[in-house]
């Protein structure tokens, strides 16, 4: 007998599977009532792998800090419990209160990365019975990605399961893929020692625990994976037994017309450094390009990620784009065929900086946590200004502290429902539980806004599927911003940047400390207590300070005192901080990009000043 | 209540696959109710990778238990009593390994007990099972001395042999 529940991992767009083991079935460790976790070995995505953060999925059900109740701040200022009815009442008044003022356009709606489909599906239905065209997924990264993916004009053909990279003969992975995604690991690697021969190149600008791997293991300059992806494509260009891609006379016309000399300089590599790979995944006849530059590693991440994806068309090789969410890609298609922006309204980034400016006076928050999850002052004191912030949320978050009305939202393992993994592959989300206290699921919760509203949803208003965006001009357009790019984009732009070293937002643990839902489980705790900066040995012994000192990290927007850690395979100009602290989420000071309508998630300048110990500064 | 079976698989580190994730460590302290059995490794900055226990035939920990606590029962598991552990650190010390974890959890050696409730059910302790790289297997140590890729092999090739 086997009533072991399969349901997905819901911390990043890998989507492995796991299971809920009833209770009532040894072997059996967990708090009373909970399922236990099992790792389920016959699985397509991980066969039974799961990573640290994995592991912890289900110390969200149990968590002591899950809400329970609704808040609402009073007249003081203070968030205070208060019953569902009274918590509807008062966002449906703050609600009407808004539209009658400003109109319905005058409120934007963010969908948090762990929404279903079904989920996602309600949202449109409600934006359109508010009468608001501003409806967006709220994870910042995947965004420029999935942005980069379609705007390059390449469709190669996926990775649909672990078998397409297990025996594949050349690999190139590109960013720090083992730490964003570590359940990716095992084929890959599989590949590397399965044969001799096999060719498993990592493109990266430290040495990770990616980067090591490799073989050839390839280091660009700091952050400039676009340039030496540039580069590949070049030498990747009109591979033998290879359909000729639509875009590849665009590519090679622009290629050819450059200074590669230039080129190879701004991505500190050289052509016949990147030739064993490129002729390897020329010649291979299985090949795969993984991406899997996460949290901003990249100066021009959408570049990067379109870059693969035609290296791997033109080389016949299967593709993976590695992001953040876990249904990032299902919310993506779920909103175009809902016939939703990122057409007309305004898109996440968007919506953020309209608040500041007082564009946007609503903002609903569901299931995430826009003022934790874009970085950077100017967008966390956007959301303070808002006459309306409402946020639905199983633990606080930094959204949550600053929103109006607080609703205690279900998550994994308390809703089923539809969401798309990286493959490509629809899966369903387990429901074993119920919501903790009077906790309800998104789904619920759009059902009493409606009533709340006084408006059912309706169909009536549905607008028609996007067509899949694959405009002709596409693909010249990016190439024209590559061209941008790579040619004087930045240079001029670099001699005007102040600090002295890189900050990545990307430090030891950072898989297991990231985010709001992540951050208060026990592991993360217990690995990554505070926020730390990384520094090499070198700029650790040049600033004389060891490990465990503070310094002070200063970047264009704001500041922050950080411990000292020491990395010893860090090299360069580079400082590494984990991503989702708030304070080196504030260093960060990503703007918006206008002409891309997205983040401009150029890496901030900073400089590292040891703090003097004589003066008692670091007691703060 | 018939005899337990005597296991002989034990725990076993593939170094050159280990991505030092530190999954295994999630797993063995979300299974152990917050209790980390083994020991987040370090190579000299460059690695992390897990040291797990290895049950030794005749462990030190058990002779350097001063109560008794540790000991090697009749499946040929090195078990820690709970109730009998004093925390005195002693294991900690004379382990040659180093798997005994130094942060001792409501005040007692944290200690690998092989995952017994998966094996003996006939699964694979969580690490192994969770491990995102294939790098930890769960085999008979004979298997993989008897595999041409272990190391121990080639020096004993050459003359070198283990003390009885």
């Amino acid at each position: 007998m086997n009533d072991d529940q399969r349901s997905i991992c819901p911390f990043c767009s890998m989507g492995c599977s796991l299971l809920l083991r009833s209770p009532t079935r040894a072997p059996y460790v967990g708090a009373a009532g909970v399922p236990a976790l099992g790792y389920d070995a016959d699985a397509p995505v991980n066969r039974g792998s799961l990573c640290a953060k994995g592991n912890m999925a289900l110390e969200l059900l149990t968590h002591p800090a899950r809400l329970e109740s609704p808040r609402i701040r009073n007249p003081e200022g203070e968030l205070v419990k208060a019953s569902w009815e009274v918590a509807l009442e008062d966002l449906g008044r703050r609600l009407k209160d808004v539209v009658a003022r400003h109109g319905s356009q005058s409120i934007g709606l963010l969908l948090g990365p762990t929404l279903t489909n079904e989920e996602v599906r309600e949202a449109a239905a409600f934006a359109r019975a508010l009468g608001t065209p501003h409806v967006d997924l709220c994870q910042p990264e995947d965004h420029v990605v999935l942005e980069g993916l379609t705007r390059c004009g390449g469709r190669p053909q996926r990775v649909e399961s672990v078998t397409d990279i297990e025996r594949a003969t050349a690999i190139l992975v590109a960013g720090d893929l083992f730490t964003m995604a570590p359940c990716i690991a095992k084929p890959v690697l599989h590949a590397r020692y399965d044969n001799r021969q096999n060719v498993v190149g990592t493109l990266g600008f430290w040495k990770s625990r990616t980067y090591l791997f490799g073989k050839p293991a390839l280091r660009c300059l700091a952050g400039r994976e676009a340039a030496a992806l540039a580069l590949i494509l070049k030498l990747c260009l009109g591979a033998a037994g290879v359909e000729q891609p639509a875009w590849a006379p665009t590519a090679r016309t622009m290629l050819d017309g450059l200074d590669l000399e230039e080129v190879e300089q701004l991505a500190g590599l050289s052509l016949a450094d990147l030739d064993w790979l490129a002729s390897s995944l020329r010649n291979a006849e299985h090949g795969a390009v993984l991406f899997g530059c996460g949290y901003a590693e990249s100066e021009r991440l959408d570049l990067a990620a379109g870059l693969s994806a035609l290296v791997a068309e033109a080389t016949g090789s299967r593709f993976l784009a590695m992001v953040g969410g876990p249904n990032t890609f299902g919310i993506h298609e779920t909103l175009r065929d809902e016939g939703l922006p990122p057409t007309e309204g305004l898109r996440s980034a968007e919506m953020l900086a309209a608040a500041g400016t007082g564009e946007l006076k609503g903002l609903l928050a569901f299931g995430c946590d826009p003022v934790g999850a874009f970085p950077g002052v100017v967008f966390q004191d956007a959301a303070a200004k808002l006459p309306l912030l409402a946020t639905t949320a199983p633990l606080m978050s930094p959204t949550a502290e600053t929103a109006h009305v607080v609703l205690p939202a279900g998550t994994w393992g308390e809703k089923a429902g539809g969401v798309k993994n990286a493959f490509g592959h629809d899966d369903t989300l387990a429901a074993v539980m119920r919501p903790p206290g009077t906790a309800r699921t998104d789904s619920a919760i759009f059902t009493a806004l409606h009533e709340a509203l006084g408006k059912p949803p309706s169909d009536a208003a549905k607008p028609t599927p996007l067509a899949e965006r694959m405009p002709a001009e596409a693909a010249p357009a990016f190439f024209h911003e590559l061209e941008l790019y790579l040619r004087l984009e930045g240079r001029e732009e670099r001699a005007r940047e102040i600090g002295t070293h890189w900050l990545f937002p990307e430090a030891g643990a950072s898989h297991a400390s990231d985010g709001w839902l992540t951050g208060p489980l026990s592991w993360p705790a217990h690995e990554a207590p505070g926020p730390v900066v990384a520094l090499s040995p070198g700029h650790a012994r040049d600033l004389g300070v060891k490990e465990g000192d503070r310094v002070r990290v200063r970047s264009r927007d704001a500041e922050a005192r950080l411990a000292v850690r020491i990395e010893q395979n860090l090299v360069g100009d580079v400082v590494l901080v984990p991503p989702h602290h708030p304070e080196t989420r504030r260093l960060t000071g990503w703007r918006l990009d206008g002409i891309v309508r997205d983040l401009d998630l150029r890496p901030e300048r900073v400089t590292v000043e040891a703090l003097e110990v004589a003066t008692g500064e670091e007691e703060a | 209540m018939s005899q337990a079976p005597v296991v002989t698989k034990r725990i076993v580190l593939d170094l050159d696959r280990c991505i030092g994730c530190r999954a295994c460590g999630a797993a063995c302290h979300v299974g152990h109710n917050n209790q980390t059995n083994l020991v987040p490794g370090k190579i000299a900055d460059v690695a992390i990778l897990p040291v797990h226990c290895r049950h030794c035939e005749h462990p030190a920990c058990a002779g350097a238990c001063p109560c008794d606590a540790l000991y090697k029962d009749e499946m040929g598991f090195v078990r820690r009593s709970e109730i009998l552990c004093i925390g005195c650190r002693s294991c900690e010390q004379a382990c040659p390994f180093g798997a005994i974890p130094s942060e001792f959890v409501r005040g007692v050696a944290p200690k690998c007990d092989l995952c017994i409730d998966r094996v003996l059910a006939g699964g694979i302790p969580r690490c192994v099972a969770t491990c995102t790289s294939g790098a930890l297997s769960f085999v008979d140590p004979k298997e993989t001395i008897g595999s041409p890729s272990y190391v121990g092999g080639r020096i004993q090739s050459r003359g070198m042999t283990r003390r009885p």
